[in-house]
């Protein structure tokens, strides 16, 4: 029998939404084309720190559908990248030291390349031509640098769920 | 750790149908990747809809942001005007002689035009817009303007501000309008360089230059040369200033754009009159 749905089971979700969505626009404009894929960071942590969340595949797919939208990519490449990620971060359950910040940082070093080469492949793919890898390589630095502030943002919303006593790791 | 709170068939079963899911769903989105590249017209209309109705929002959070950065070029300008205010004076007076004597060439010009009866250039009709923001990605230049077909934009609008030419319209919505800037991967701008009166063709390289193609084999065009539109297709109105060769190598000119596309409030969109 499944347990009661709460609102806390929205946040992981809310939380990829409003990353893809809202940092862009905080930063100045010559910046901002960095920001978008920081979505695909909270997505990552999720997905490798609470292994029954079935919503995760869902919220892989709504932030690569708005990765799509806010990077004018066409429709479907944001999405993959999403997948790909949702696939490659998920919970290895025998291996308790994934849990601590510095594996999961060195996890998300290592797959988060992956992810902007594959967007990179497909866009170059969909151009016919490849793109200057200046910016890619940019994004993927942001992403990496700053994955510490979405880890602990991403771990405060955790542990509010774990208080709701919904998951277990 | 604990499992959900089903059976152990049921959970290999969930687990195997979540696994099928995912193959299903990454197949799709890889069909939809395909599909926008061979027939783009009805996914690309749901993505601009979906880009026109955020773009209002995206500005309202980007406003806090918008109004630090433009105070501090506000200030970075004031201090730079006052120490600068002797060299401004004696600009502006250089300008003024400039102006009087731009008058006397126009209405001169004018009626030369008139004597000789000729069949007046592309009349364009033009309105202002502001500047949403970018659309930020490395894989697209784009800006978003609050204006759109209701305003009477309409795609290939020439997009200028006081420095040159910005890009191009892509598209419309009823509020909002998509620019495709010059430094795009898909954009292409016919061109005629200033002093060696070259015709070439503008390509966006998906960086901060610009490339210059088509160029003839025994080019003449110099580092610091001036480019401007051609007006050729009738795509874009001629004259319209383009950007400065920066560097030329083996053949191949690179042109800075002029205008920072990253510091853009409002721009004016040109429309040539039917």
């Amino acid at each position: 029998m499944e347990k009661r749905k709460t609102w806390h089971d929205l946040l992981p979700a809310l939380l990829a939404i409003l990353v893809t969505l809202v940092t862009p626009y905080l930063l100045p404009m010559g910046l901002r084309s960095i920001a978008p894929p920081l979505g695909l960071s909270v997505i990552f942590y999720f997905r490798s720190r609470v292994p029954f969340m079935n919503v995760a595949v869902w919220i892989a797919l709504l932030s690569g559908l708005l990765l799509d939208v806010i990077q004018a990519m066409p429709v479907g490449v944001g999405i993959s990248a999403a997948l790909l990620l949702y696939w490659l971060a998920r919970p290895r359950e025998e291996r308790d030291e994934d849990r601590s910040f510095a594996r999961n940082l060195l996890r998300f070093t290592w797959v988060s390349p992956i992810i902007m080469g594959w967007i990179y492949l497909l866009m170059s793919m969909v151009q016919g031509q490849f793109f200057p890898m200046t910016l890619p390589i940019f994004q993927w630095l942001a992403m990496v640098a700053s994955y510490p502030l979405i880890y602990a943002f991403c771990h405060a919303i955790h542990q509010m769920m774990l208080q709701s006593k919904r998951y277990s790791l | 750790m604990s499992k959900p709170y089903t059976s152990s068939h049921a959970y290999a079963w969930q687990d195997w149908a979540s696994k099928l899911l995912f193959i299903l769903l990454f197949a799709a989105s890889l069909v939809m990747v395909a599909v926008g590249r061979f027939e783009n017209t009805s996914l690309q209309r749901a993505q601009e809809a979906a880009t026109g109705l955020w773009a209002p929002i995206g500005h309202f959070i980007a406003s806090p942001v918008q109004t630090t950065t433009a105070g501090l070029d506000q200030l970075r300008d004031t201090l730079h005007n006052a120490r600068n205010a002797g060299t401004l004076a004696q600009e502006n007076e250089i300008l003024r002689q400039w102006k009087q004597r731009a008058e006397q060439l126009q209405a001169e010009n004018e009626s030369l035009r008139k004597l000789l009866k000729v069949v007046p250039a592309t009349q364009t009709t033009d309105l202002t817009a502001r500047v949403l923001g970018s659309i930020a990605g490395p894989y697209s230049h784009q800006l978003q303007l609050a204006a759109g077909s209701e305003e009477g934009v309409v795609p290939s609008m020439a997009v200028v501000d006081s420095d040159g030419l910005v890009g191009r319209t892509l598209s419309a919505t009823p509020r909002t309008a998509e620019v495709l800037l010059l430094t795009d991967i898909n954009s292409r701008v016919a061109v005629v360089t200033g002093k060696s009166h070259e015709h070439a063709v503008a390509k966006g390289q998906g960086d901060t230059l610009l490339a210059l193609d088509y160029l003839p084999q025994d080019t003449k065009i110099e580092v610091g040369e001036k480019i401007y539109t051609s007006g050729d297709g009738a795509l874009l109105p001629a004259g319209i200033l383009v950007g400065t060769v920066s560097e030329i190598t083996g053949g191949q000119a690179k042109v800075i754009p002029a205008v920072d596309t990253s510091r853009l409030d409002f721009v004016r969109l040109l429309l040539a009159k039917d």
